[in-house]
């Protein structure tokens, strides 16, 4: 079977690979340095995080705010010129809360970085006393 | 060359939009579930072909058929189909617009369940409530 993915699918599925390993040197180089990361609800994590320092820093309180339990399951990446979307399980632990929520993350990507990124659970009630 | 799955969902969209029941009755799974997020009247799980439609004439009423969906993107392979919309609604005298993104299982050509996430779940509820 040829199946011929779309090169931002690529570019996302790497993406995500990277965030697992805490790979910040490949995410770096695949946003770009003016990357917008809109994190919906009313929690303090809630908000825009502006350029790629910012949402590295925000990556980095999602891990620290849950003990290193923070994990993403990635289901399915779809992608084509304009859009990419992640589909995938959140899960963590923190102050003895648990997050399971299944997630789609949109984002805009051009010549090849990710520019702009909307993430959306699928309770943002549960989402936000999670993140309390 | 779009996905079939693709030019499913645009189908499906242009019915919604033209109220054409009969196209959505060909499209869904007898057994669709389509899941409303939230906690206003209407979300919950919508269980069967008969429930969801209702559900959708039931949003139409509330919002005295001001509810609206204008298709932004569409993505899809040969398992799932994610539509990203712009929903606006008026209802009670507030009236709101919003990104949502829906996300739909799709077998054999019929669509078997749906998701849909919004960008301001607290507001949709305030509107629906």
């Amino acid at each position: 079977m040829t199946h011929h993915t779309h090169p931002n699918e690529d570019l996302l599925r790497k993406g995500y690979e990277a965030f697992q390993k805490a790979d910040l040197d490949t995410l770096r180089q695949l946003f770009d340095a003016n990357i917008v990361f809109h994190t919906p609800g009313r929690s303090p994590i809630s908000g825009d995080q502006k350029g790629v320092d910012e949402v590295l820093g925000f990556f980095g309180r999602l891990v620290q705010e849950t003990g290193g339990t923070f994990k993403i399951e990635v289901h399915d990446i779809l992608a084509n010129d304009e859009h990419g979307v992640a589909l995938f399980r959140a899960t963590g632990k923190r102050k003895g809360k648990t997050l399971d929520q299944n997630t789609v993350n949109v984002f805009h990507v051009r010549n090849g970085k990710v520019t702009e990124a909307w993430g959306h659970p699928e309770d943002l009630y549960a989402a936000d006393e999670f993140w309390s | 060359m779009a996905h079939p799955n693709e030019g499913l969902l645009r189908k499906g969209y242009e019915a919604f939009e033209k109220g054409d029941l009969d196209t959505l009755r060909q499209q869904f799974d007898p057994n669709i579930i389509w899941h409303s997020p939230g906690r206003n009247p209407l979300s919950g799980d919508h269980k069967g072909l008969d429930e969801v439609l209702a559900f959708f004439g039931r949003l139409l009423q509330e919002t005295d058929g001001t509810f609206k969906t204008e298709v932004h993107d569409i993505l899809a392979n040969d398992e799932h189909g994610v539509v990203l919309v712009r929903n606006s609604a008026k209802r009670k005298g507030k009236s709101l617009a919003l990104n949502a993104v829906n996300v739909f299982h799709i077998s054999k050509g019929k669509i078997t369940e749906a998701w849909v996430h919004t960008e301001d779940q607290y507001a949709v509820d305030e509107i629906m409530s």
